[in-house]
C-alpha cells in the first residue's frame, strides 16, 4: 500500500467523476444527443489520459484491472449530476445518495448492469485464452 | 415499472460497454498511443453512450420524478466486466487502485454534492 499513489488516483479519479458528470449533462442540455457523443471524447479522454495513459490510477499488471469507470459510477450515484443548462444556468440534474436519495431506486439497474458486464467479462476471458 | 423487455435492454446495455472496450480500447492505444484514446473516447464510449443513455438501453425508473436519483451510471458495466474477466483469468484482487478508485468516486460525489 502506497499512500500516495492512492492519494494521488484519488484525486484523478474524482476529476473523472466530477467532470463526467458536469460536463456531459451540459453538453447534452446544449447540443442534444450529439452533444452526449461530443461530451465522451471531451471528458472521457482527458480522463483517460491522466488515470490510465500516465497511470495515475495504480494499477499493476499483476493486478485485476481497476478502471477510473469506478470512481466515475459511484459519484453520479453518490453527488448525483449538475448541468449548466442555456436558459436555467448551473442547476441540479439528478440527487445521489448524499442528497438522501433512495439506493432502491436504481438496485434493479445497478443489478442488471452487473449481469451484463458479468456475461461480458466472461466472453472477454474466452476469446483471450483462445488468442494464445 | 419494469417488464421484461427493459431487463433485456439492460442487461445488453451491461454487456455491450465493457465487451467493447477489452477488445478495442487497447488494440487503439497501441496502435496510436495517446490519440488512440482520442479516438476510443468518441467512438466508444460516445457512441455506446448513444445507446446506452441517450437512446436508453439502461432503464433507470428513478429518475422520473421530482427527485430524480439515483443515477446508476453504465461506467460500472465498464468496471466490472474488465475487472471479472481479469479475475477469471486468475488475476488477483490489487486492493491499491481498488480504494484508488473508490475513494476518488467518494471525492467526485462531494465535489458534485457540493456544486448546487
Amino acid at each position: 500500500m502506497n499512500l500516495r499513489r492512492i492519494l494521488m488516483g484519488m484525486c484523478t479519479g474524482a476529476f473523472a467523476g466530477f467532470g463526467v458528470f458536469t460536463i456531459w449533462p451540459s453538453s447534452l442540455a446544449r447540443w442534444n444527443w450529439l452533444g452526449g457523443w461530443l461530451a465522451a471524447g471531451i471528458i472521457i479522454t482527458t480522463a483517460w489520459l491522466v488515470n490510465h495513459y500516465a497511470g495515475s490510477m495504480p494499477n499493476k499488471g499483476s493486478g485485476a484491472w481497476v478502471d477510473m469507470a469506478l470512481s466515475i459510477w459511484l459519484s453520479a450515484l453518490l453527488g448525483g449530476t449538475v448541468v449548466l443548462d442555456p436558459v436555467k444556468g448551473l442547476v441540479r440534474g439528478a440527487y445521489g445518495l448524499l442528497h438522501g436519495a433512495n439506493l432502491g431506486g436504481a438496485l434493479m439497474t445497478i443489478i442488471l448492469q452487473l449481469a451484463g458486464a458479468t456475461l461480458a467479462g466472461y466472453l472477454l476471458y474466452a476469446a483471450r485464452r483462445s488468442d494464445v | 415499472m419494469w417488464t421484461w423487455q427493459h431487463v433485456l435492454t439492460t442487461v445488453f446495455g451491461g454487456l455491450i460497454f465493457p465487451l467493447v472496450i477489452g477488445l478495442v480500447w487497447g488494440k487503439l492505444a497501441d496502435e496510436y498511443k495517446s490519440f488512440g484514446g482520442v479516438l476510443a473516447g468518441f467512438f466508444i464510449v460516445g457512441t455506446i453512450w448513444l445507446l446506452n443513455h441517450g437512446i436508453g438501453l439502461m432503464y433507470e425508473p428513478q429518475m422520473s420524478g421530482s427527485l430524480p436519483g439515483p443515477w446508476s451510471d453504465m461506467a460500472l458495466a465498464a468496471f466490472w466486466g474488465l475487472f471479472v474477466a481479469d479475475l477469471m483469468e486468475g488475476k488477483k484482487i490489487d486492493w491499491e487502485p481498488v480504494l484508488s478508485g473508490i475513494l476518488g468516486g467518494v471525492l467526485g460525489g462531494l465535489l458534485l454534492f457540493a456544486m448546487v
